[in-house]
């Protein structure tokens, strides 16, 4: 039997993006379904979804992308999907690679799988990849899991790992729950993938929230990860 | 001058919680905690030699410095409580959003059948 995979695509102001996004997944990852998660939206990316008939939650308020993402971990639950898989709705993830993902999962029987831009290729030398080189290094010391690309935001959940993200507190999709997860012995592997530059709007991170973010995940792998029940 | 200050500390928090009460913004049960900070700072106030005492006790340099560190110590584990029932309430209100949106979805789901 043909098994059954959602796309969960967590959306915050992307009417710019989010039909090029949907109609990629249509399109290139056939009998993949989706469900975008309108994470209370200020644009228009609600109506555009309800015009055109896409599979949408909203979300009243805005919860940010672990709240919404949660939200659609809770929708894969409850429709019995046996693999979920955070897209982004920015353009940057590529819609071809979801169900090589899929069959990657299958045949090692990996709970987690990264779509992993530093897989077969090295990591180029920047900012942003010497903070991806030190979270890979901490998952490394902790779990001694090698992840070559942490900060990927395209994840793929078997049917084991979604209770565990839909109804767990504090299960963000972040390199530190994967590191959590994996220390409690989930099967972590990864999968080359090529990313786009972000096609319109704006990015998440600038430099402030980008030092607070490294500081967090810092912090909760080397230290906070120690004292946190494991609850399979 | 150690006195004065604190009756003036104590009467500004009654004064504050009072006005917050008349207001409705705060819980009653929320005003023990600061009642009783308030009748403690007032007990120093009229019986310094507490502060007296107690600092020769821990040796600790002047009472002012204990009544300081008291004090700090206190409004510290008040707002490690305080931090953690925001937490509480955080993922009550995440819990409640997520749920509002998977309903309203079912129900479309159910109306389009």
């Amino acid at each position: 039997m043909e098994p059954r995979i959602l796309a969960i695509i967590p959306a915050y102001n992307e009417e710019e993006n989010i039909v090029s996004t949907v109609e990629d997944l249509r399109e290139n990852a056939p009998g993949v379904d989706y469900v975008v998660i309108n994470d209370g939206s200020k644009d228009s990316t609600g109506e555009i979804c309800r015009e055109r008939g896409y599979n949408c939650i909203n979300l009243p308020v805005n919860l940010g992308l672990a709240g919404g993402f949660q939200t659609g971990m809770k929708y894969a639950l409850r429709h019995g999907y046996d693999y979920a898989v955070q897209f982004d709705a920015d353009g940057q993830h590529s819609a071809a690679y979801v169900l090589p993902m899929v069959r990657h999962a299958q045949e090692t029987g990996s709970n987690i799988v990264i779509g992993s831009r530093f897989c077969a290729q090295k990591k180029p030398l920047s900012a942003r990849m010497m903070g991806s080189a030190l979270i890979t290094g901490m998952i490394r010391l902790t779990t001694g899991e090698r992840i070559q690309d942490p900060t990927s935001g395209m994840r793929l959940f078997d049917r084991a790992m979604i209770p565990l993200f839909a109804n767990e507190l504090d299960y963000s999709p972040e390199p530190d729950t994967i590191a959590l997860v994996a220390r409690n012995g989930a099967k972590v592997s990864e999968v080359q993938v090529e990313m786009r530059d972000r096609v319109a709007g704006e990015s998440y991170l600038n430099f402030t929230k980008s030092i607070s973010y490294m500081l967090r995940v810092c912090f909760s792998i080397l230290l906070v990860q120690w004292f946190r029940k494991d609850p399979s | 001058m150690l006195t004065l200050l604190l009756v003036a500390g104590a009467a500004l928090t009654l004064a504050f919680v009072i006005l917050k009460v008349r207001k409705s913004e705060i819980k009653t049960s929320d005003t023990v905690f600061w009642f009783l900070f308030v009748a403690c700072l007032l007990l120093l106030a009229i019986f310094p030699q507490i502060a007296f005492w107690l600092s020769d006790v821990f040796d600790v340099q002047s009472p002012a410095n204990l009544v300081f560190l008291v004090i700090v110590a206190i409004l510290l584990i008040k707002e490690f409580t305080a931090s953690v029932e925001i937490a509480r309430l955080r993922s009550k209100v995440t819990y409640l959003v997520q749920e509002i949106a998977l309903m309203k979805d079912e129900e479309k789901g159910v109306e389009d059948r």
